[in-house]
This record gives C-alpha cells, structure tokens and sequence, in this order.
C-alpha cells in the first residue's frame, strides 16, 4: 500500500496497522480518506462526508443518496452507525493491483467534490422541513 | 515454485473470462448478449436473478429489482434501512434506481479483474440479497402501515 500511495503521488500516513489517512482539497471542500486493509477488502472511506446538525438524516437526504447510488460508479454513498454520511469505495483484497487502487482513490476524490452542494441543498431542505414540523 | 501454477491476471477481463469464471465458480449462466451474463441461485429466503455485466470500464453484478418500489416510494423506514445496509455489507451497493425499485449490486473495475474478484463480488453479492431481503420487505411493510 505505501508503494501505491508513493506512485500515485498523494502524502499518507498510518493510522493502524492496516490503515491509512490520506486526503486532499478539491473545488467544494477538504478531506480525509481512510484507506483500511483487511481479509476480505481495501475500503477507502470519507467519514463524514456531509456535515450535518444532530439527529438522524431525514428522509431526502435518505432518498437522495439512495437515488445517487445508481449513479455513481464504483463509490457508494451510506449511513455508519453513528448516523453519519459516508462516501466509500470497496474493492476486493484477493488480487488488488495498482490500477485498482487508482479508480478507488480517482472515484472517492472526484465524487466526494461532485455530491458536496448537491447534498448540502438537500440537508438544509431536511433541517427547513423538520423545523417547520412537517416530517 | 509450487506445484500448482499460478494463474495470471490478465491486463483486463473479456466476456469470455466471465463466462470462464461461472464455469469454475460452478454456477450454471446464460449469456443474453455480448456482454451480459445471468443466473440464478436460490438462498435461505428466495430465489433470485443477478445480472453480470461487462463494459469497457466496469464488470457489474446486479440484482434489480432487489424490492420493488411502492407506487408512492418508499417510506422511511426501508429508506434509513437500505442507506445504513451500505455501510454494514462490505463490497455490494443498495440504491434506488430511476423507476423507484432497490437494487443491490457490486461494481468493480475490468482493470486486474480476476478469479479472485469474481468469486468475491458473487459470494458478497448473493450473502447481502439473502440477508437482507427480509428486513428491507419488513421495513416497506411497517412503512405502508404507517401510512394508513
């Protein structure tokens, strides 16, 4: 993994035995990627991705996500257990090569720039609704 | 060296390679077009159809609809169900497609992609359709209830 890191040219550090934080600042924002190794795959994570007040996502940032999964190639869009946002791309241990590991990190960048305002709108749309007492 | 060769992968994978692949996986598939591939495996709860798909860029497994959508969407408790399963099956993705259905699928790059891939893409997409059937058909339940 180091040697990925060094040939795709981006700054990591360890943050475990089988994890590292890397990051970097696109047009919408700054961000952390976790990259963890295990059995089963290397997942690289933005956590949160979409910053939000307290209480669990409302249902159109729920939809919109959900909606968005279709959309994207290769990431994914989810909710952790702490109710938290999060942009993810898996890809199988068995086999993971350079070239993989370049679409993961090219994918979480590009994705985590393009669905920033997009889910920012909808999270404010959420908080407007709850405030009127609508949900 | 061993004795058992080592099995290179290819710069990038073929139709031909998947079809290879289901062969030594040992499930049967019938091969629809050029590039796409279907079967069928029965888990604990149902029985399915995934798709396997394979363009330039990416090889797809799909199963949609996983759920069908309600006339009116789904409600919020298969919503939060199906955005928080994201993040607790590892490697397969849920979503709602244009026509309001769930999908659920794993989507990997052609670059590299092996035997290894394969079979790990197949094992998590069907242990994630199996496992999750019956809570996401539960949550639209409880949601059409509290509606009414």
């Amino acid at each position: 993994m180091p040697g990925f890191f060094t040939r795709f040219g981006w700054e990591y550090r360890r943050a475990g035995h089988d994890e590292f934080l890397t990051g970097f600042s696109g047009e919408r924002g700054s961000w952390d990627i976790h990259v963890k190794v295990s059995d089963l795959a290397v997942t690289f994570s933005i956590s949160p991705y979409v910053t939000r007040g307290d209480g669990p996502p409302g249902p159109h940032l729920l939809r919109t996500i959900l909606l968005a999964n279709h959309e994207l190639n290769l990431a994914k869009l989810g909710v952790n257990e702490d109710d938290e946002v999060c942009l993810s791309v898996e890809i199988p241990a068995d086999g993971f090569e350079y070239s993989q590991f370049n679409d993961a990190l090219t994918a979480i960048a590009y994705y985590a720039d393009d669905y920033k305002e997009r889910l920012d709108a909808v999270v404010a749309e959420d908080e407007d609704v709850e405030a009127q007492g609508v949900v | 060296m061993s004795g058992e060769e080592e099995e290179e992968t290819p710069a990038t994978t073929s139709p031909a390679e998947i079809a290879r692949f289901f062969r030594r996986y040992g499930w049967s598939f019938d091969q629809l077009d050029d590039e796409t591939f279907r079967t069928s495996f029965r888990g604990k709860n149902a029985a399915f159809v995934a798709l396997v798909r394979v363009t330039e860029h990416w090889v797809l497994f799909t199963i949609n609809p996983f759920v069908k959508g309600p006339d009116a969407g789904f409600g919020p408790v298969a919503l939060k169900l199906l955005a928080h399963a994201n993040q607790r099956a590892a490697l397969v993705k849920l979503g709602v497609d244009d026509d309001g259905d769930a999908f659920i699928n794993v989507e990997l790059p052609t670059d590299h992609f092996g035997y290894g891939q394969f079979s790990a893409a197949l094992t998590a997409l069907t242990h994630a359709a199996d496992g999750l059937l019956v809570p996401a058909l539960q949550a639209t339940v409880i949601d059409d209830r509290n509606v009414s």
